[in-house]
């Protein structure tokens, strides 16, 4: 059901110092720290020290819709020069307890080109859909990759909330090994 | 979020083509003539699954096209239609059919999708009261409707029905309990929806159209009179005794409990009820009523809430 699960975070300012990256950016960075499974396009999303990162954003401007049912956040991407929109992230109002995770999703942008022209990563995983939890503070969020999803991303959101994946996540989380290694001596 | 789309097409939006010439383009054809239409052919367009899904039919005025869209191009039916997939819907079936289908008119619509539940989907049921202008029927053990000449709300569980019929249910849905909503729009669409132009197919994959028809299955819910209370807890019951043993402590815990219990056994101490065994009946009446002012009689959930918080969701971010 799942073929890529990932575990985004924002790393601690002392992580951050450690590897020289940035602090107090507008758009919250989060670090792949974590996977299990395989999902090739974000081979090239890598930077050249091995990291893949993304940024939070604010989807406005970005996305052609309209106010009423455009997503509140959007992830985007980085390969060499280019942007990359990975994702608009919808969370809609599902019945997580307070203080619980929240539920998003969304799909990948497949078109063959990006605006520039140059070719697309996510060209051919355009019927893929995403689903997100997400930790209440935005500190940290995962990632489960629905091949041929985006038809059912959101009555699959409903069932992540009802628990429906609870024991596949779990497996999930469990197979997930290290991606990159921040707190390496 | 479209299922079934009947369209039919004019002789005259054909550029002046034949519509009979269509017959080249389908399977299993037939053939007539009545009084009334002339001479007819008719035949089937095949999906991707090489079933017979549309049905396709020919006359002197133009083309008829009836069948489900969701069939036609995904893998089934329980699978939903988006604003892009309707529109390559739209343009495989022009490329197949050899005519511009985009402008034919639409005549019958139903908009729709599916809802994963907590409980079967029969058990939201109850919740659905009266809808203005609409009759409520539950026309069958699995189905509700809500009916008016032109227009039907139907709900009924998809994934018996996809079980029934072998159809196709997508792998992360596969096990869920799943609530079908349908609106169905039957004949006058342009006036049910208020536009000033017939509606063609190729509205249904414009952004502010598309939007605004799934505001409209959002809004024909909305209206829908919801019986907002908990649920009773009847899982347990099993025998007469059992639901009348259930019924009096509801009617204890919404009527008072424990002040209630009190003043009733204030009354039994005013006055000479059970004689001379009064210590010990008293006792064991008070610890019955007790019990059942601990008895569970529901389980907290206001259930319809599950569905209208889905249902606005879904349209919120209908895409």
């Amino acid at each position: 059901m799942f073929s890529y699960y990932a575990l985004f975070e924002q790393l601690p300012d002392e992580v951050k110092q450690a590897h020289g990256i940035k602090m107090d950016m507008k758009n919250p960075r989060f670090d792949l720290i974590k996977a299990s499974g395989e999902y090739p396009p974000f081979d090239t999303l890598k930077n050249n020290k091995g990291m893949l990162i993304l940024r939070l954003i604010d989807p406005r401007g970005i996305i052609n819709s309209t106010d009423q049912r455009r997503a509140g956040r959007a992830l985007q991407g980085r390969r060499g020069k280019d942007t990359i929109n990975f994702t608009s992230l919808f969370i809609p109002e599902l019945p997580t307890a307070e203080g619980e995770p929240m539920i998003g999703f969304g799909n990948p942008n497949g078109n063959p080109t990006l605006k520039n022209g140059n070719p697309n990563p996510f060209a051919g995983y355009g019927n893929d859909g995403f689903l997100f939890i997400v930790s209440p503070d935005w500190k940290r969020i995962e990632l489960l990759v629905m091949p041929d999803g985006n038809l059912t991303t959101n009555p699959a959101a409903k069932a992540l909330a009802d628990g429906v994946y609870d024991s596949i996540v779990q497996a999930a989380r469990a197979a997930a090994t290290t991606f990159y290694d921040y707190w390496k001596k | 979020m479209i299922d079934t789309l009947n369209i039919r097409l004019d002789r005259i939006a054909l550029a002046g083509g034949n519509p009979l010439a269509i017959a080249n383009y389908l399977t299993d054809i037939e053939e007539g003539q009545s009084e009334k239409r002339g001479y007819w052919i008719s035949g089937r367009l095949k999906d991707d699954n090489d079933k017979d899904n549309y049905k396709i039919s020919a006359f002197q005025w133009g083309i008829s096209i009836k069948g489900s869209l969701a069939k036609y191009y995904l893998p089934s039916n329980v699978y939903t239609h988006k604003r892009a997939t309707i529109q390559r819907a739209i343009e495989k079936m022009s490329d197949e059919l050899h005519i511009d289908v985009s402008a034919a008119t639409v005549s019958r619509l139903d908009i729709s999708t599916v809802i994963p539940t907590q409980r079967p989907p029969a058990d939201y049921y109850p919740r659905l009261g009266d809808k203005p202008y609409f009759k409520r029927l539950p026309t069958a053990a699995d189905t509700l409707e809500y009916r008016t000449s032109k227009k039907r709300l139907i709900f009924y569980d998809k994934a018996k029905e996809a079980k029934a019929k072998r159809a196709m249910i997508p792998p992360n849905l596969t096990g869920c309990n799943l609530l079908r909503y349908e609106l169905r729009y039957f004949g006058r669409l342009q006036k049910q929806l208020k536009q000033a132009d017939p509606i063609t197919a190729a509205a249904l994959y414009n952004p502010k159209f598309y939007y605004m028809l799934v505001q409209q299955w959002r809004q024909e819910f909305d209206t829908i009179k919801k019986i907002h209370r908990n649920t009773t807890v009847m899982e347990d019951v099993k025998t007469v005794k059992e639901a009348e043993d259930l019924f009096f402590a509801r009617l204890i815990q919404q009527g008072g409990g424990k002040a209630a219990i009190d003043e009733f056994m204030a009354d039994i101490d005013a006055s000479n009820a059970f004689g001379e065994n009064k210590t010990q009946y008293k006792y064991n009446l008070k610890a019955k009523l007790n019990k059942r002012l601990l008895t569970p009689i529901a389980d907290g959930d206001d259930i319809i809430v599950e569905i209208e918080k889905a249902v606005e969701n879904y349209a919120r971010y209908a895409v």
